[in-house]
């Protein structure tokens, strides 16, 4: 479902990405691991259609981001950390421009669902600009599951969310990929990943060390169970 | 001062130099850069070229600017004393209030790090200034130093103002400001009455200028302005030596009394320096974010109905919409008084002007100016936040069509701008009905590719909303030169409008509606160049490594 063969992404003098190769399957949630400036939101942008790769061939949902960017975009959702709501719409105003912008006919069943899952009802006419760090992340979360998205790229997705939209969120990961989605996280933390993670791709200074499931990850870097131990072995980072 | 304190400023200072070496590297920047050189060149050759032709009396450009000058200064720092920027001193960092007020430094050596960074501040924006004033003032180090002063001194009173204002201070400190906000508001209300009043008795028509250069013979303003006189001389000085140095002790001993007075009211300086910060970092935020500060308001009940797909164009065009209308007023409202106070007022003064091809020249002139001047201020399409192009990147939408939605979004805003120019000449030319519906029908290709312009302008970084509002001198110079390439970047446009004008009056004769026709027909065709290379930008456009994630911008640095 996720294929990235030889990424590179090159600006002026710096090499965001080297060379990253890996592959995610469908049903699956990927984590997207590494220290900072690894290449995590390169990649994931350049996934996206966002940021063109200097070299390399990437392939979501089937079609290739490059010569097919449309298509790719049209299956997929992108939440970032900071998402960039339109400040002077409201939260329901978010929802019909997303489902006109992707088409998505008869969609008010859907949005209201959403509305009362992520508990965003009472914020329905509230502007985005009104919106607190958490209510925003969740707005974004409404908007990029409102089309069903086959693929979806959350770039630290627990900033700001507080302890029950964090479980929430766990659990809509979980539903998405159960119905046949793909969702590729890029996050810090481990506990997280650990969780809900079934596959694992770890990246240091654009370089990909490792891609695998989290068992292979365990048996290869193991003697331990826990996933911190995993990370920082292969990242060759030093405990502070 | 704490050496670590010194050591900041330092490296702040290097940090600054590197930035503006660092223009070479981008092109844009270098262009820009130039182009302000060349600006400020001419404005600096046209008084080289005055003088040498012997042009400038002793009454001419700087004696004029010398009667004046007492009561602009005294009403810049009313204005700066009533004003919420009036604290803009002591707004730091988030970082120096993060390591500084949070660390091992006393109040004072904080006091001491703003006052310093004020006057290096102040000493930069005077001499960019003094280059641009040099068309009005005679010796250039006079200037510098006049406009030092004044910018120093303003900056002084807002954070004696805003330090008196805090709850720390006594009853009698609060009283004495309230006093103070009311008197010089009396005082410089009777200064322009008495003013107006030794006018009317020369016989005199009354006009700002005019105000301001009797404001100083007023019974009033011959008490209150002459300390003022004395305190800014140097703006108006004809020699640097003696003139100027002469009495530059004295001055500065005023502006040690000041510092003085923000030592002794800084009590709280800390605590009133992060809040003024936390505040004006949320606006800053909030206007990142949106383009806008605050909350719209009554607006936010504005609503449109939704329009259909249309390729993707109108799911883009209907969000841009209804986000320029919810933000319009504060806009509209301003354009429409500096309109009215530039053009519109002096236009309406003598209406045989207005007779003929003359009242469709300034038709054409107003409109143009007025869109230009609200397109330069609404946050909207690619002068909005670069952060949400990321967002519509993403999008299952072509780049054309993104385009074309992006350019849609002030057509509301324009519509009414043009209908107000609509009425007030359809009320001034009540005889010339069908010329002024043609010429405002062929006004529309010109808004058109005002946009366009504006908004490619907006894609290459060029142009930033709001830019000409601010009060550093550096950014309003860049702003000056962006400006300089709008109009350049109108070349095509007017070439293509001339030779539609002149094929439509070659092939239809001369008549006003075949030669407006002809050249909005010309000027709607060259809109398909900028709407192109907006289009080619927006494909070639993605985020650079500074918008990129926290981790991605910390290896950046």
């Amino acid at each position: 479902m996720i294929e990235v063969i030889d990424f590179r992404k090159e600006y002026a003098s710096v090499v965001a990405a080297d060379g990253i190769s890996f592959a995610l399957p469908s049903g699956t949630i990927g984590a997207l691991i590494g220290p900072n400036g690894a290449g995590k939101t390169t990649t994931i942008r350049a996934l996206c259609g966002i940021l063109r790769p200097t070299s390399g061939r990437l392939t979501v949902a089937g079609f290739d981001v490059q010569s097919e960017p449309l298509k790719v975009k049209q299956h997929i959702a992108y939440i970032p950390d900071d998402p960039p709501l339109f400040e002077t719409l409201t939260v329901w105003e978010h929802l019909q421009f997303i489902a006109s912008a992707y088409s998505v006919s008869d969609f008010q069943p859907v949005a209201e669902s959403l509305l009362k899952q992520l508990n965003l009802e009472s914020k329905r006419n509230a502007q985005a600009s009104e919106l607190s760090r958490g209510m925003r992340q969740k707005v974004a979360i409404a908007c990029a599951y409102l089309h069903s998205p086959q693929v979806l790229f959350f770039d630290e997705p627990l900033t700001g969310l507080d302890p029950a939209a964090i479980r929430l969120l766990k659990r809509t990961m979980v539903e998405r990929v159960e119905q046949g989605a793909t969702v590729l996280v890029s996050s810090h933390l481990l506990a997280l990943v650990e969780d809900i993670c079934r596959h694992l791709v770890i990246l240091r200074q654009g370089k990909c060390l490792f891609s695998g499931s989290m068992t292979e990850a365990r048996e290869r870097f193991g003697e331990t169970s826990s996933l911190e131990e995993v990370f920082f072995r292969v990242t060759g980072e030093v405990e502070s | 001062m704490h050496s670590a304190l010194w050591k900041l400023l330092w490296f702040d200072f290097r940090g600054s130099f590197r930035g503006l070496l660092q223009v070479r590297k981008s092109w844009r920047k270098l262009l820009l850069l130039l182009l302000m050189l060349v600006f400020v060149g001419l404005v600096i050759g046209s008084q080289v070229f005055g003088n040498s032709s012997g042009e400038l009396s002793a009454s001419g450009a700087g004696g004029r600017f010398g009667d004046a000058m007492p009561f602009w200064a005294a009403l810049y720092l009313i204005a700066t004393w009533l004003t919420s920027s009036a604290d803009c001193g002591l707004v730091m960092r988030p970082a120096e209030i993060h390591f500084i007020v949070a660390g091992p430094f006393p109040n004072r050596d904080v006091i001491t790090l703003n006052l310093v960074r004020l006057a290096y501040r102040a000493a930069i924006s005077s001499v960019v200034l003094a280059m641009l004033g040099m068309a009005f003032m005679r010796s250039f180090p006079s200037a510098m130093i006049g406009l030092w002063l004044l910018i120093s001194v303003s900056l002084l009173i807002g954070m004696i103002v805003s330090l008196s204002a805090r709850r720390a201070q006594g009853v009698s400190i609060h009283r004495i400001r309230r006093i103070g906000t009311v008197l010089s508001l009396g005082i410089l209300v009777t200064i322009i009455y008495q003013s107006m009043q030794i006018i009317r008795q020369h016989g005199d028509d009354v006009t700002v200028p005019k105000i301001a250069a009797a404001a100083l013979q007023t019974e009033v303003g011959q008490y209150v302005l002459p300390p003022l006189k004395w305190m800014f001389a140097p703006l108006s000085n004809n020699m640097f030596w003696p003139d100027t140095v002469s009495m530059l002790p004295t001055r500065m001993l005023v502006v040690t009394i000041l510092v003085g007075l923000i030592y002794l009211l800084g009590s709280d300086y800390l605590e009133a320096s992060t809040t003024r910060t936390d505040l004006s970092m949320a606006r800053r935020q909030s206007s990142l974010r949106s383009g806008i500060s605050g909350s719209s308001g009554w607006t936010r009940r504005i609503a449109l109905p939704r329009f259909g797909y249309l390729f993707g164009i109108g799911p883009i065009a209907w969000m841009q919409m209804v986000h320029s209308v919810r933000i319009l007023p504060r806009f509209l409202a301003f354009t429409v008084a500096i309109v009215s106070v530039v053009i519109v007022i002096p236009m309406t003064v003598d209406r045989q002007q207005l007779q003929g091809w003359s009242g469709v020249g300034w038709m054409c002139g107003l409109n143009a100016y007025a869109d230009f001047l609200l397109l330069l201020q609404l946050p909207v399409g690619f002068l909005g936040p670069p952060a949400q192009r990321a967002t519509l990147k993403s999008l299952p939408i072509r780049n054309w069509a993104i385009v074309i939605g992006q350019l849609a979004g002030p057509l509301i805003p324009l519509t009414l701008m043009h209908l107000l120019v609509l009425g007030l000449f359809l009320f001034l030319l009540p005889q010339s009905t069908s010329e002024v519906l043609q010429t405002a029908l062929a006004l529309i290709p010109v808004a058109w590719v005002l946009t366009a312009n504006i908004n490619l302008l907006g894609a290459w970084n060029i142009i930033k909303p709001r830019a000409l509002q601010q009060r550093d001198a550096l950014v309003a110079g860049r702003a000056m030169a962006s400006v300089w390439i709008f109009f350049m970047m109108l070349v095509p446009a007017m070439i293509g409008g001339f030779l539609g004008a002149a094929f439509a009056s070659a092939a239809f004769g001369q008549s006003l509606s075949s030669i407006l026709a002809g050249g909005s027909g010309g000027i709607a065709l060259t809109s398909v160049v900028y709407v192109w290379l907006l289009a080619f930008t927006f494909a070639r456009w993605q985020p650079s490594p500074a918008d990129l994630g926290v981790e991605e911008r910390e290896h950046d640095r």
